[in-house]
Parts: C-alpha cells; structure tokens; sequence
C-alpha cells in the first residue's frame, strides 16, 4: 500500500516491567525528513527508540508503528533491520572477542541479502569501508578492535555513524548520538549522517542540544513529555528550549496556562503530529 | 547366538575367547584378567553412579563372540602417506602391533596407566575396563632424536553400529547390526598407545567423526527404547626426556544412530587418556567435546620428569540434550615442572556440561606452577554448565592458582547485533565465537582450530 509516510507511529503505548512509560504517541516522518526529538530526562525516548527497534524488554501495549507501510511491530528486531530501519543507541553494548571488520561483514550481508543481493566481496567491502572510514575520519586499525570494548564515549558514537553510513537505512533513529562528543567529532558526525540525507533517507534524531541541529538542520521538532509528544514546531522550538529549559512549557501545559503560543503547536493526545506541507 | 552368549556379553571366558581370536600371547591374556580383576575390585567412579544410565552389565561386546570389529570402523591414518613418515616411525594397528613389535609394546602397554607406584589413578575403573576389553587401537611410535614434520592424523572410519560386519547375520544374528538389541548397549573398546622417543616430536591429530546414518539423527528424541551405542576410548601416551607431542582429541560423534527414529539409539563415549611425561619433555594437548548423546573424558597428565611442561586447553560444546563431562588433571610429581590448563564450555538447548579440573602439586615438586582458567557460557536458561576447578598442594615453593566463570549470554548484545539485521542464530554464532577467541588464539595446531570453529558453527544451526 503507498504511504505518505516513511515513519508512522500511531497511538503507541509502551511498557517496561509492566509500567507504562510512552502514553500514546503519535508521529509522521516523511520521506527525506529529519525531525528532531526532544525532551527532559526519562520522558520516555530511548524507551520509544527501543520499542521501534524491537528490543524484547519492551512491550508494546496498544497502537502501531509502519516503515513504509509495512508494519514494523510484526517484524523481529533483525528483520526490521534488514528493511532499513537503524537505530543508533545511546548506549552501545560491547561484544568481547567480535572484531568490528567481522561484524560489519556479517551486517552487511544481512541487509545485502534482503535487497537480494549477494553477499558483498572482500575487495568490496574493504574499499567501501575504507570510504567510510575515511569520511569519519576514523583509522582502519578499528576494524581489528573488538566491538565497543575500550572505545571511548566518542568513538562508540561514531563506530554507530560507520555503522549507519554502511547499512544505508531508509530510517534511523539516532538516540542522543551528538551527547558526548566534542566539537570535532559533531561536526564529524553530523557529516556522517549528511552523506545519507536524500529522498531515500529520512531521520528520527533524539538529542538534547541545539548544536547538533545547526549542522543537521531538521524539519520539525518535537517535544516528549511523560510518555507522549506535547509539542511540535519548527527549528525555533529547539533554540526556545536551550534558552529556557522545559519549565514554560510544563506550565503552558497545565490546564491554567494552556496557550498556544510562539508559533508552535500543542499536539494533544489522539491527534497527529504536525499537519503541514511537506 | 544362543541366549547364554548374549546374557554373558563379558565374563572371563569371552575375554578368553577374544584374546583366541586374536591370538594374543601369554602376558597380554594375564594383563586382561588381571585387569577384569580391577575392574571389579574398584569401585565406580562418581559419574557413573550418579550420572550415567548406563546399563554396564548389558554391554554388547561384539569381541566376546570372538570377532573382530570390522575395519571400517577402526582408527586409521589418513594423512601423511606412511612413506612420508621418518623411517623407524611405526603406525600401526594396535593388535598387529602386538604380533609385530612385541617387546615394545608390552614395556608400555597399560604400564602405567593403572597405577602410578602404589597409587591407583583417577577412573582406574574405567581404565581397567579398556585394559581387559579392548579390540582395536593404534600404536604410535617415534624413536628417540627424531622429529615427524608432518602431522598424524588419525581417525575412525564410519561404522560405529552401522552394519559394516561382513558376520552380522549370517547366522540369524544381530551382533553388529545396526541397532542393538532392546536393553543391549553395542560396544566398541579402543586403546591407542603413544610413545615418544627422548628428543623425539609429534604432532598428532585424532578426529572421531560419523555422518550420522539417519539423517536429522541428531534432532531425534528417545524413543522410549533403551539401549545405545558406546564407544569406549583409551590413550597412553609416554613423552621421553625431552620429547614434544602436540596432540588433539576432536570427538564429534553423532549423538544417535539408528537406520530409522524407531531404532534410533543413543551414543556414548567414555574417554580416558594418561599421559607421562620424562624430563624436559612438552605437552600440548587439546580435548574437544563435541558429540555424543552422552560423554565423558578424562585425561591426566602426570610430570614425572624435572623441568616437564604441559598445556592443556579443553572444550565442552553441548547443544540438544547432550550430556557432556571434561575432567583434566594436571599433576606436579618433579621440581620446576609447569602444568597450565585453559577450558571453555558453551551449552545450548537443554544440554549439560560438566568441567572438573584438577591442579595437583605433589610435595616433591619444588618451583613449580600450576594455573587454570576455566570459562563457561549458558545460552539458554534450560542449559547447564557447572565449572569445578580445584587446587591440591603439598608443596610450599609453588606458583598456583585458578579462575572459573560461568556466564549467561548478554542480552543486550544479542539484541544490539540483531538490530543490525543479524539472525539471532547469526548473533549467537558471532558472540559464541567471541567467547572463544581467546582460547582460539592460544590453541597450539592451527589446523585443528579451523576445525573446531568450523563444527562450533555447525552446531549452532549454520
Ligand atoms: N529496563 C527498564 N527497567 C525499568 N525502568 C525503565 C527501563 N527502561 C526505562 N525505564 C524507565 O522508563 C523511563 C523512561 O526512560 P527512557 O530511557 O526511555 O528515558 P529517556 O527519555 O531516553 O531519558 P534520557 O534523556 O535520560 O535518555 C525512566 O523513568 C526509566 O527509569
Ligand atoms: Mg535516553
């Protein structure tokens, strides 16, 4: 069935352990869009990101998820993978005694055979690795490390980007990958997940700082709060919550306050995200 | 066969007429009794009492009606081509040995396996019953001084239970047919004799594999029927005075046969290796568990000599309803002897494994060392591993110690390696072989780590 959409979440509610953490949440990526998601500590966005991606600890309760149509909640984790979904983790896990290079091989041919091709040659690989590792600009002794062992804080996040930049997924979520890093490895980064940006492409990016956008520049910005997306708008949301923090907004939420305002828009419960022009 | 042959499967008298058969001489017809003595004498060891539903008494012994197993099932040379070997090299069938070179063969065979002074080894028990049963083997010599370059490898032909026996029904009757009779445990006893020269060296690579002759037989259940198929192993290995023997055991049996589900038995091995070592001498050896319906191996090597070395890597693999036991002990009888043991064990499935090890520093053992390190992992919650190192030291000068693990798969990792689009067979491939790289890069024959690898895929369902 054609979608308009490249992501589309409705109504989800997720729980860990048996307690709910995202209340109904609503969202539309369009093809080759980035939107930006934000949003104070435990709101609810890793547990989001998770969810989309499959992770068994997280129960999905009520509501639906698509990749292009095809509806993501019935799919294991590695299948979602294969069709383009990518999630760049907040915290990667460290697998002793597997070699990055192996690894990336392996997931390589993974996603290879879904798009029915074969598996890709050594000479191939090494050439398109040695690409994307230069584009890092990362040092091909990594493909020896094991994988995330000893990487520092920086360098998990960019094993995550090589990752990304090799799978070339039609949606990644990309969960606080700019925390961490310092200027260099922002910008770095941020070149990473430009090289993908096209029609093809399109980009949940959860973070808590502007910075990260001036380089990535979003289309829209969302704001989660206790499980559920309280606000959407442009850039200008962004630069607004840097400035001011979550505070204005808690308030403008609480039935006394509740205004719209500031040219952003209040996305209650069971309504979209943003209704706008592509 | 009339009824009495099949209810007496081994008394004394068929271990006579065996011993006709093979025309064996005198002292090889008294060690047999004197070790069916033992047998009886000893009591038996811990695992057979509680472990191993085993009916010991019911074992079909095909050599107690006075033949020989067939050739197809005994342990042979693949490679090098016996023209290749160093001359004075001998490799040869473990009974022609006896005819051939019967004074070296008797100053070794079951010397000291049994028994080292007045002490009676671990499992002597299930030595002696090798040392009064068994049918075939090899016997590996290499004179003092020389060096084989080119690795022994050994193996057994097809032919564990399959009717391979030229005799088998001929007169009406079951003895090495396919499928042992409803009860009867079809047996198969090998003993292999190393010995190694002062100075000499070997490299040595002995594989027990089967295609399974039932297709899917690894996944079938019992069927209810009782009996099974045993594989009774034993090595002796001697190293003199500055000897150096790199040796693996690969045991990768099916773990049933049958010519269908119904007749479908299971397969157990019992493995039991001793090994000397003289001054100076070295010792690598890998021990591999992988098949088998039920296993169990147990090597012991004991450093006589000053200044003797021994490495010891083992591996426990157990998927399905395996039950897999490994028991290395590595003993310090000499000063500045060093005895080094490194295991790893993976359990899948509902399988078992089992590692004992044991570090013995006897009390004339000044400066030496003795380390083991020992690590288990659990990929499923109805798997098993238990890991019992253990330490005995009678001796104050000495540098020891051990650390076992026993770990579940991490869960995290899984599923960060399945959201990259591997299968979760992929991912449990990837981490098992994490697990074990750094007991693949110690691991002394390179072929044998390639082998190894390539049969720990393959058990994980790739
Ligand atoms: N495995 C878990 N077990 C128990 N509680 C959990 C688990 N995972 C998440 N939670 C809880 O769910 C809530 C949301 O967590 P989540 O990690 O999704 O927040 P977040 O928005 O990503 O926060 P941050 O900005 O700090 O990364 C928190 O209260 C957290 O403690
Ligand atoms: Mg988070």
């Amino acid at each position: 069935m054609p979608t308009r959409y490249s992501l589309e979440i409705r109504d989800l509610h997720v729980s860990v352990d048996g307690k709910p953490i995202v209340k109904g949440l609503h969202l539309q990526i369009e093809p080759g869009q980035v939107h930006a998601l934000m949003g104070p500590n435990g709101s609810g966005k890793t547990t989001l990101a998770f969810a989309l991606a499959g992770h068994p600890h997280y129960t999905v309760d009520a509501g639906q998820a698509f990749l292009y149509g095809e509806d993501l909640l019935a799919m294991e984790a590695d299948e979602r993978a294969r069709r383009g979904l990518f999630l760049s983790f907040q915290y990667p896990a460290e697998v002793s005694g597997v070699s990055v290079g192996n690894f990336l091989r392996t997931a390589v041919n993974a996603r290879r055979k879904q798009q029915g091709l074969g598996d890709i040659s050594l000479t191939e690989f090494r050439r398109l690795v040695k690409e994307k590792l230069a584009l890092l600009e990362m040092d091909d002794s990594f493909l020896r490390r094991y994988l995330n062992e000893g990487f520092s804080g920086g360098e998990k996040k960019r094993h995550e980007i090589l990752q990304m930049t090799l799978l070339q997924p039609v949606v990644a979520i990309l969960d606080e990958t700019d925390s961490g890093l310092d200027i260099d490895a922002l910008r770095i980064v941020a070149q990473g997940v430009n090289s993908l940006r096209g029609p093809g492409f399109s980009a949940l990016l959860i973070t808590h700082y502007q910075r990260i956008l001036k380089y990535l520049q979003p289309d829209v910005v969302h704001v989660m709060m206790d499980g559920r997306i309280v606000r959407t708008g442009g850039p200008e949301l962004a630069a607004r919550l840097e400035d001011r923090g979550y505070e204005w907004l808690r308030e403008e939420l609480t039935p006394a306050g509740n205004a719209p305002g500031d040219g952003t828009e209040l996305t209650g419960q069971g309504q979209g995200a943003k209704e706008g022009e592509a | 066969m009339n009824q009495s042959a099949a209810t007496q499967a081994w008394d004394l008298d068929a271990v006579e007429r065996a011993s006709d058969a093979r025309q064996e001489p005198l002292w090889l017809r008294q060690q047999r009794q004197q070790a069916f003595q033992l047998y009886h004498e000893t009591p038996p060891a811990y695992w057979d009492r509680n472990q191993l539903p085993f009916p010991w008494e019911r074992l079909q012994w095909q050599a107690a009606q006075g033949q020989r197993s067939p050739a197809s099932m005994q342990l042979r040379l693949i490679s090098p081509e016996p023209t290749l070997l160093p001359p004075g090299v001998i490799v040869t069938d473990l009974v022609q040995a006896v005819r051939q070179h019967p004074d070296l063969v008797r100053r070794y065979l079951f010397a000291s396996a049994l028994s080292l002074g007045d002490e009676r080894v671990t499992d002597s028990h299930t030595v002696a019953l090798q040392a009064c049963l068994w049918q075939n083997g090899l016997f590996v010599y290499v004179p003092a001084r020389v060096k084989v370059e080119l690795p022994l490898t050994v193996a057994r032909g097809p032919g564990l239970g399959v009717p391979a026996d030229p005799h088998a029904g001929k007169a009406g009757e079951s003895v090495g047919g396919p499928t042992p009779k409803d009860g009867w445990v079809q047996a198969q006893l090998e003993h292999t004799l190393i010995v190694l020269g002062e100075g000499a060296s070997l490299d040595f690579v002995q594989q027990d594999q089967e295609e399974a002759s039932q297709p899917g037989a690894a996944a079938l259940t019992p069927s209810g029927a009782t009996g099974g198929h045993f594989l009774g192993q034993s090595w002796e290995v001697y190293l003199g005075a500055g000897a150096h023997l790199r040796a693996a055991f690969v045991q990768d049996l099916p773990t049933w046969l049958g010519a269908n589900p119904e007749q479908a038995r299971p397969v157990y091995a019992l493995r039991t290796g001793r090994i000397l070592l003289e001054r100076d001498s070295q010792l690598e050896l890998i021990e591999a568990e992988m098949g088998a319906a039920w296993a169990r191996s147990q090597w012991t090597a004991e450093l006589v000599g000053e200044g003797a070395t021994a490495a010891a890597y083992g591996l426990f693999f157990g998927v399905g309803s395996q039950r897999l036991d490994l028991d290395l002990t590595l003993s310090n009888r000499a000063a500045h002897t060093k005895a080094e043991m490194a295991v790893r064990g993976v359990v899948a499935g509902r399988a078992q494994g089992i590692f004992h090890g044991l570090g013995y520093v006897h009390q004339a053992a000044p400066a030496s060392s003795n380390n083991q390190q020992t690590a288990a992992l659990v990929l499923n919650k109805n798997a098993r591993a238990d890991v019992v190192p253990g330490l005995k030291i009678d001796e104050d000068e000495v540098q020891a110690g051990h650390g076992a693990a026993v770990g579940q798969v991490d869960e995290e990792a899984l599923f960060y390696l399945m959201s990259r689009g591997l299968s979760r067979t992929q991912a449990t491939q990837l981490m098992v072989e994490g697990f074990l790289t750094a007991w693949w890069d110690r691991l002394p024959l390179p072929q044998v780590r390639a082998v190894l690898q390539e049969l720990s895929l393959q058990k994980l369902g790739g």
